[in-house]
């Protein structure tokens, strides 16, 4: 899960972490309030989105000179200004799939530099490890965080590729083990420090920051649950994951419903492989109910942009029949007349695959998988 | 060390025999014909459960009944407790069924696991099934017909997928163990498939993979130091990098992202020597094809010994 840059930023403050002064608004009128309680005279103003590359990004209503999520304020009522043309303005950036509307801005202020730096502590995947690197004049060093409790010596290890005076070490240390002490307390995948300023007057700042949690270890810290929200275009990726199952967007017209995540690369594979565009991947998991079941595919046929829906089950455990009463109770909810092919095979296929007949409903079964696909690209094409 | 796979004599324990999901699949392993021999309950008061003794302790289970493998159904919150203690105790296995567990906790697992030399089967595993003989895990054995050939999974879907493709065409399986789904494992590929190149009733190995890891390219560094006597098929699940849901994120150094993460694997597994699988729907037919040549050439070649003497 990942949360906001100010909630980051609020979140590092809590943790005796130092961060810059800066405060979250919703209307141009905070902007103001806020600026009035910050120190000097030139502040950052940043859109609040759930996206890394807000810099490449740009508003899609808006003076083409000012184009950047994040700019520089001169004065209070530039400040406004620039919050103004910002709040409710679609932003969009190369990474993003859908244009957001900017609710949220955050006003900092701006530190004078002496050095910069990067730093991060993840999981490495690769090496089954805790990692910590620090980017030092664009070179980076990497150290394996010993499974028992790192000791001092490790520490100043890492220290020494900072290459900064004894005072600014001692300072540096607390905040290195301060971080680390977060990135265990929260069971989080990783922490960085994307920009760590060593200020001219030997203060350390974190400029630009986040935490990154792991999923499944979320529910154990209410305070982070507290932070989860719904952001603006993932309304339907929330939604399945109330109701136990996976919705993956992508951008065409064929809706897949799969029970299984493995099955689920593998249709889309298949699909993409005869030119069929998927539309999103439904993923029931690997043991569905009948409930799952009606829940995803009414999802599926609800979405305006899909034009037929690709359903691929293997039936294990959870019968086929149990399923494919599913998707009859789903489709008589709601009649699109849309094309739906079912390809079930596994336990008690051929029972299900008789339910679908006997139904009435505009289901087309075939055991096959590979004619399966491509009856659901020509009845989406219209071919047949 | 060799993984030694479970025979039907095998004895296994069970964490976790009274919770919802442990009950339902040790009664259909004690129906298969597994070798159940305890369990082991945080329940209090029970001392038997289908029959089976239940203790309140790893360590009781493992003095009074000496399993050689623990099948774990926690809930997410207790798996790291209960895995701990059965690999505590020096179970020489031990299969942890249970999805959604936290990377920390999986790491801290897996580090003791190494200490103690067990081997931890999963997070997320569903199990091991050697036909007609061991169900240990939560897998619709039934599907499973018995023959030559040894499936390493890391999709269940696709697992059951396969067999039914194999048994279609009167292949069968000589065992079948699912590592897991996750980003982070407690043994990855590389034992579970050394153990079955030795393996006198593998002749054949199946290894199902996902993009979403490094474990298929460190079997493919493995295997590429092997003379292969036995074909080892495989199949990659997924194109796109899209539906890759809980992969290892970029730190601040922006190092290049793999454009075609799934092409370049596709090749470090041939390369290795594996046979890459073309579509999941031409699993079972390209696995027999293959056999059947690799068989005929067989019987040309002896035929041709024969003329010669």
């Amino acid at each position: 899960m990942d949360i906001y840059e100010y909630q980051n930023k609020r979140f590092f403050k809590e943790h005796n972490l130092p961060v810059l002064r800066g405060g979250i608004a919703y209307t141009p009128a905070e902007v103001e309030r806020i600026i009035d309680q910050l120190p000097g005279n030139v502040w950052r103003l940043k859109v609040q989105i759930a996206d890394d590359s807000r810099e490449q990004g740009s508003f899609l209503n808006h003076p083409p000179e000012k184009k950047s999520g994040v700019q520089i304020a001169y004065s209070k009522e530039d400040a406004i200004q620039i919050a103004k043309e910002m709040f409710g303005n679609a932003f969009l950036t190369p990474t993003m799939r859908k244009e957001q509307i900017i609710q949220r801005v955050y006003i900092e202020e701006i530190c004078a530099i002496q050095k910069k730096f990067g730093v991060s502590i993840r999981l490495d995947f690769a090496k089954h490890n805790f990692v910590l690197t620090v980017e030092n004049n664009q070179i980076l060093t990497e150290f394996d965080i010993p499974s028992q409790k790192p000791s001092l010596f490790f520490w100043y290890k890492v220290i020494r590729v900072f290459n900064v005076s004894g005072t600014e070490q001692a300072k540096l240390l607390f905040i290195l083990k301060q971080m680390y002490q977060v990135f265990l307390e929260y069971h989080a995948v990783a922490v960085e420090f994307c920009t760590l300023v060593l200020t001219p007057d030997s203060k350390w700042v974190i400029e630009d920051g986040r935490i990154v949690f792991d999923n499944e270890a979320i529910s154990r810290f209410p305070e982070i649950m507290a932070l989860k929200e719904v952001t603006e275009g993932h309304e339907r990726e929330a939604l399945a994951e109330k109701y136990n199952f996976r919705y993956t967007p992508f951008d065409g017209n064929i809706a897949c419903l799969v029970n299984g995540s493995g099955l689920g690369g593998a249709t889309i594979e298949l699909l993409e492989s005869h030119k069929g565009r998927p539309a999103c991947l439904l993923d029931v998991g690997t043991e569905p109910t009948g409930d799952s079941v009606v829940r995803a595919l009414k999802l599926a046929l609800s979405e305006p942009n899909v034009d037929g829906v690709f359903i691929n089950i293997f039936g294990g455990l959870t019968r086929c029949d149990t399923i494919a009463q599913g998707l009859i109770d789903a489709s008589r909810e709601i009649s699109t007349g849309i094309p739906m092919v079912v390809r079930m095979d596994g336990t008690n296929a051929i029972i299900g695959e008789r339910l679908l007949f006997e139904s009435r409903l505009p289901f087309v079964v075939i055991r096959q998988p590979e004619e399966a696909v491509i009856s659901i690209i020509k009845l989406v094409e219209g071919i047949i | 060390m060799k993984v030694q796979f479970p025979t039907g004599q095998t004895p296994i324990l069970c964490q976790g025999i009274t919770t919802a999901s442990g009950a339902a699949h040790i009664e259909r392993a004690l129906a298969y014909g597994s070798n159940i021999v305890s369990g082991v309950s945080r329940d209090k008061g029970v001392s038997r459960f289908m029959n089976i003794p239940v203790f309140s302790t790893v360590k009781e289970a493992v003095r009074k009944t000496k399993p050689q493998i623990s099948v774990i159904f926690s809930s997410p919150s207790r798996v790291l407790a209960d895995t701990e203690e059965a690999i505590k105790a020096q179970i020489p296995m031990v299969i942890c069924t249970t999805t959604h567990v936290p990377y920390h906790d999986i790491l801290r697992m897996r580090i003791l696991a190494q200490k103690k030399h067990v081997y931890l089967i999963g997070p997320a595993s569903p199990g091991i099934v050697v036909p007609e003989q061991v169900l240990a895990g939560n897998m619709p054995a039934d599907l499973f017909p018995k023959g030559t050939i040894g499936i390493v999974s890391r999709s269940s879907s696709l697992t059951y997928e396969s067999v039914q493709q194999l048994s279609a065409r009167k292949l069968g399986v000589s065992t079948c163990i699912g590592i897991g789904s996750g980003a982070l494992l407690g043994t990855s590929f590389i034992p579970i498939v050394d153990s079955l190149l030795t393996d006198t009733k593998t002749k054949a190995i199946l290894i199902i993979g996902k993009v979403n890891s490094h474990f298929e390219m460190e079997l493919a560094s493995f295997l590429s130091k092997k003379k292969l006597r036995k074909p080892v098929f495989v199949y990659l699940a997924g194109r796109s990098q899209k539906h890759v849901s809980r992969a290892p994120i970029l730190s601040c150094d922006k190092t290049p992202v793999q454009k075609d993460v799934i092409a370049h694997k596709k090749k470090t597994c041939a390369d290795a020597g594996m046979i890459l699988i073309s579509h999941f729907d031409k699993i079972g037919v390209e696995i027999k094809t293959y056999l059947d040549e690799q068989s005929c050439k067989l019987n040309q070649k002896k035929q041709m010994e024969k003329k010669e003497k």
